[in-house]
């Protein structure tokens, strides 16, 4: 019956519509609701688990703000650029090691994160101007491309300076941890510091895209690059700046600073209360559990939280 | 190209595919364990790889994952229970397809840079899943994975086991070669070149019919009204009963990447009546490059695609 039919079809249209963003809501639902449980089930006061609930948050939300500097610099080469520079971590991962290489040779710690960003800004300008001027608008083949040259950075920095993971110590005056008159706990200053960075970087971000004449012109280039050109802007020139910035941010939704943001809390929070809360057989799987964030949000937003499609 | 160059690069390509079949006669048992043997398999994953994106546009970055799941599964069932080789294997590969599937519905809603990343994650999962747990041996993996009796050892006597995975490629080759002229793979370079107009299309059958804009030929959507006359006819649709009714249907000029699946359609020859198809039509054929118009557009129109992002 043709009718039986169209009724059939449009039940298993909305059925697939609807399929994929209820599961991730149940999920979330469990995840959220689990970690509550875990976390207040015996009560609110200091003998629960209410003060190791609150230092889980803490250092999620410090890998957040970690996650969220690199976003940026990432979501600005890919958003405004169209680059999708998958070797933004090979150089996040490239600045750590300056950074420490200088610290350990007694340079002073704002100094050697200074130099380190300088220097992650000029290796991301010269990948730009080597592999991806050419092939501007390409944005597979530049991904594979970028995809090469951070695994060949990658393997040169585990053959450099081996696999075992080094600290930087924080700068003096910063080592010590900060009361937080909350159940008598205290939290390490250099993580605060590190949250309000992500803060300052976010406000620094937004303002100068939206509310700057440079941001201004990025954004002509990107929307019309060679209207732009004709307009006498030197294209080529922002591109290349926008790039330095970006990889110097490396300390970096596609394309959007709010879908960084919520990506970065998102990836923050799974990370940190899957370590803690899961059961101790499965919290190696929190790592897992990250990239299973990133599949299943693509799945339902296949172009992110906050990203335009093409 | 010149009947000398053609002729060149045939006799080239007689040479090397000679001294392919002749590696373990030609070299040390070392090159053809350690190198052509790797060789050999990595070209199998990197042939899942091409075919995806050169016929789906689709570049997915899941493939070595999936040739990981099929490994460790084939070698969970032989070292650790004692399957016999062929059935773990089979078995094996049965995982890879059913992981493979699961993966592919749930990435089918992205495009382009998209489908990489959420490709990517697939990958870093199966990755850290199989590195997570015990039961695969995590970051130990198993040891100790025999190939089945027949093909040898691949380390010390490596020439069958060699000889088997070329086999295997050559089988692989023609069977995407046949696959790229089915209903299926035009279907997909349909996708491919544009995946919007493909998406819009449901149901009824594909066929290939006279182009007038073209001067040549186009595929159509069986039952759409519009296919029979007008500019709108190359659309393919998907799904349905796809499959059932590809039949070429005066063949003319021919677009590039058209060409080959329909001389496979076709039994390995065109009529090729190009003058007749234009005197009917009333006009000079025309070369039909349009770019971006058409099912399969020139192979580099998808690059500019993405220029408009």
């Amino acid at each position: 019956m043709p009718a039986e039919q169209t009724a059939i079809h449009r039940l298993a249209v909305s059925a697939r519509r609807w399929l994929a963003p209820g599961l991730a809501v149940i999920v979330l639902a469990a995840g959220v609701s689990g970690v509550l449980y875990q976390a207040f089930g015996k009560g609110f006061g200091s003998s629960g688990n209410g003060p190791t609930f609150v230092l889980v948050t803490l250092s999620a939300l410090t890998l957040a703000s970690l996650y969220f500097i690199t976003a940026s610099g990432f979501t600005l080469i890919f958003g405004l650029l169209r680059v999708t520079n998958l070797a933004h971590g090979a150089l996040f991962l490239l600045g750590g090691y300056l950074a420490l290489e200088l610290v350990s040779n007694g340079v002073s710690w704002w100094l050697a994160a200074l130099v380190a960003m300088l220097a992650t800004g000029v290796v991301g300008v010269v990948m730009h101007q080597l592999f991806l001027r050419w092939n501007q608008g390409q944005d597979l083949r530049q991904a594979l491309i970028t995809i090469a040259v951070g695994i060949i950075l990658n393997d040169q920095m585990l053959a450099h300076f081996g696999a075992a993971p080094k600290a930087i110590p924080p700068p003096a005056g910063l080592t010590e941890p900060i009361n937080l008159h909350l159940y008598g706990l205290a939290f390490p200053a250099f993580r605060i510091l590190l949250i309000l960075a992500a803060v300052v970087v976010a406000l620094l971000f937004w303002v100068g895209i939206k509310r700057t004449r440079l941001g201004m012109v990025v954004r002509a280039g990107v929307d019309d690059t060679s209207m732009a050109s004709a307009l006498g802007v030197n294209v080529q020139a922002v591109f290349a700046g926008a790039f330095f910035v970006g990889a110097a941010l490396i300390i970096g939704g596609m394309g959007s600073l709010l879908g960084a943001a919520v990506g970065a809390l998102l990836l923050g929070m799974v990370d940190q209360y899957s370590s803690a809360y899961l059961p101790a057989a499965y919290s190696n799987l929190s790592i897992l559990l990250t990239f299973v964030l990133l599949a299943v949000v693509l799945a339902v937003k296949p172009n992110g939280f906050f990203g335009r499609a093409q | 190209m010149s009947r000398a160059w053609t002729l060149g690069t045939r006799a080239v390509l007689a040479a090397a595919l000679l001294v392919v079949c002749l590696v373990p006669v030609l070299f040390s048992t070392f090159f053809t364990s350690a190198v052509a043997l790797t060789t050999l398999w990595l070209g199998l994953c990197a042939v899942s790889l091409t075919f995806l994106s050169g016929s789906g546009g689709m570049v997915s970055l899941t493939q070595t994952a999936l040739f990981g799941v099929a490994g460790l599964i084939s070698a969970k069932l032989t070292v650790e229970l004692g399957w016999n080789g062929w059935t773990a294997a089979l078995v094996g590969i049965g995982a890879a397809f059913l992981v493979g599937l699961v993966f592919g519905a749930v990435a089918s809603g992205s495009l382009g840079i998209y489908f990489l990343m959420i490709t990517l994650a697939f990958a870093e999962i199966t990755y850290y899943y199989f590195a997570a747990v015990p039961t695969f041996g995590a970051h130990e993996g198993i040891n100790e994975f025999r190939p089945p009796a027949p093909l040898g050892d691949p380390v010390l006597h490596p020439a069958r086991m060699y000889y088997f995975t070329l086999a295997v490629c050559a089988l692989v080759y023609l069977f995407l070669r046949y696959l790229s002229g089915t209903a299926f793979g035009l279907a997909l370079q349909g996708v491919r070149d544009d995946p919007v107009r493909m998406a819009a299309r449901r149901g009824g059958a594909l066929r290939v019919v006279e182009h007038p804009d073209l001067g040549g030929l186009g595929l159509a959507d069986r039952r759409h009204p519009g296919a029979d006359r007008g500019r709108d006819r190359w659309p393919v649709p998907v799904g349905g009963r796809l499959g059932r009714r590809v039949r070429l249907h005066r063949p003319g000029h021919l677009r590039p990447g058209l060409e080959r699946p329909l001389r496979h359609l076709a039994g390995g020859h065109l009529p090729g009546d190009r003058a007749a198809l234009a005197g009917r039509a009333g006009r000079r054929p025309q070369l039909a490059g349009r770019p971006g118009a058409g099912l399969a557009g020139q192979p580099g129109a998808r690059g500019a695609e993405h220029d408009d992002g």
